[in-house]
């Protein structure tokens, strides 16, 4: 549905590039620390800014999609929205305006459902009803692709869980595709098929959720254990106090051969972290 | 186009004190002054300035970044602020010769129709020359960094027209004689150049902001 290939910007002494893939019918998560180049690859799908690279949508080039075209993709941002001047109800006839698929009926129900007052002004909004209203008007056109950058920033854990089912709501069907950034690892852990980590401005590993939980853990390990284990399936280590921590794709094989050696499930924020922090 | 359309005159709506005190001042101009055309000149320029304003609701708080994921081109977005602003320059204009003319009614002071609306179409020409030079300085420095361009901008304008008419008066031609002839001979024919040189420059100056806007990174 969406392909990244080489897509590169730089930044002063910060380079971008990045080549990633969204599968359609798929949530693909987009995993980095703050500055790692989330929002940039997202300006950059949304020609926001200029890159080098090819970006492509549905084997469409998306610099030279048509504004027909553009109605299959729905965007929201994590700094910017429509004006804080205007109301719920002037919104809506300007998405009928641009979306063929834009119900305003619809719309003003999933307003209704959420508690998101038609008459208010959205500066006046609190962070979770503007994160609300962003969602929801990127779900409202039946687009085809999401591009959600960090949807759920800044919100608490009851309005961060409201979004989240509605994303699983509109995914349901398998048509949809969805890109998806945070750096709250956790909320996308049940949501997303497959996920990229970004560190950096560049990719450094890209794993499939279930592989992701099944296969790679985090095993502890003394000083000696460090120095006599087969390091073939280590992609990352570091020192602690007791010995080292080190991180594998392949903990079965480890827990097979070295059963003397603890090994945790771990969850994805510590991957990230190994994956930054830890030595190859 | 007609989303954008719809999305600045909703903005606008915020804007309504704005034009009631426009009016109000442009009422006082018409009942202190024996002539309309300042009060008329005072009330479509000032007007045409909404769009502007228009430019930097869209600015605020990044807004711009969002417009630009929506259906639109970046073409699209810079032509629907020059027909915006032929839209209110025309609405203003046409609002403005009609309550100049009520009020010389009410005061009784005889002043020939024709110039009414010929004050009203020059006034509609010159707001969309302010717009030519004002809607590129906003779209390439912003509202804020804008104002003080804006400002040079037009004194640079100014300048410029008057180093023009004294360099013509130098070649031996008197400006102001060589327009008072080409209305005299045909009213219709000065108007219609006038106004033809005012719509070829407005484009000109929608081809320069698209050209800005697609280099801006968002």
């Amino acid at each position: 549905m969406l392909t990244l290939q080489n897509v590169k910007k730089t930044y002063g002494e910060f380079e971008l590039n990045v080549s990633l893939q969204v599968q359609e019918g798929q949530i693909t998560g987009l995993i980095g620390t703050n500055g790692a180049g989330k929002s940039s690859t997202f300006k950059a799908i949304l020609g926001l800014i200029h890159t080098e690279g090819a970006i492509t949508f549905d084997n469409r080039d998306i610099k030279k999609l048509t504004a027909k075209e553009k109605q299959e993709i729905g965007a929201q941002l994590s700094e910017s929205g429509f004006s804080g001047y205007f109301k719920i109800r002037d919104i809506i006839p300007v998405m009928s305006a641009m979306y063929d698929a834009f119900s305003a009926e619809e719309f003003k129900q999933k307003c209704k459902q959420f508690k998101l007052p038609l008459y208010k002004e959205i500066k006046d909004f609190s962070t979770g009803m503007k994160a609300k209203l962003k969602v929801l008007l990127a779900l409202s056109h039946d687009a085809k692709l999401l591009i959600l950058d960090e949807p759920t920033a800044g919100l608490d854990i009851i309005a961060r869980e409201e979004i989240l089912d509605m994303l699983r709501s509109y995914v349901e069907d398998g048509s949809r595709s969805v890109l998806i950034s945070s750096h709250i690892s956790a909320d996308l852990e049940g949501l997303c098929d497959d996920f990229y980590f970004i560190d950096d401005g560049k990719i450094i590993m890209h794993e499939e959720t279930d592989v992701l939980l099944s296969n790679y853990g985090l095993m502890k390990m003394t000083k000696e254990q460090f120095e006599t284990v087969d390091k073939e399936y280590i992609l990352r280590f570091r020192k602690e106090s007791f010995g080292y921590t080190a991180l594998t794709d392949q903990k079965a094989f480890y827990a097979e051969n070295y059963p003397g050696i603890a090994i945790e499930k771990g969850n994805i924020d510590e991957f990230i972290l190994m994956m930054v922090k830890g030595e190859k | 186009m007609r989303g954008l359309l719809i999305k600045d005159f909703r903005l606008l709506m915020n804007q309504k004190k704005f034009l009631f005190v426009v009016l109000g001042f442009g009422f006082l101009f018409l009942f202190s002054n024996d002539t309309p055309e300042g009060a008329m000149g005072y009330i479509t320029i000032l007007s045409a300035m909404l769009v502007l304003t228009t430019m930097s609701y869209d600015e605020f708080e990044r807004g711009m970044s969002f417009l630009m994921t929506l259906p639109i081109t970046k073409a699209t977005y810079v032509w629907e602020k020059y027909v915006l602003g032929v839209c209110i320059s025309a609405i203003m204009s046409m609002v403005s010769t009609l309550v100049a003319m009520i009020v010389f009614q009410v005061r009784k002071i005889p002043y020939p129709m024709f110039s009414f609306i010929y004050s009203g179409i020059l006034f509609f020409g010159l707001s969309l020359l302010f717009l030519t030079i004002m809607i590129p300085v906003q779209m390439k420095y912003g509202s804020e960094k804008g104002k003080f361009v804006k400002m040079i901008a037009m004194i640079i304008v100014v300048l410029l027209g008057f180093g023009i008419v004294k360099l013509l008066e130098l070649a031996g031609v008197n400006v102001v004689e060589m327009l008072a002839s080409l209305m005299s001979s045909s009213v219709v024919l000065g108007f219609s150049i006038i106004c033809l040189v005012c719509v070829a420059f407005y484009i000109l100056s929608g081809f320069v902001s698209h050209r800005m806007l697609e280099k801006k990174e968002l």
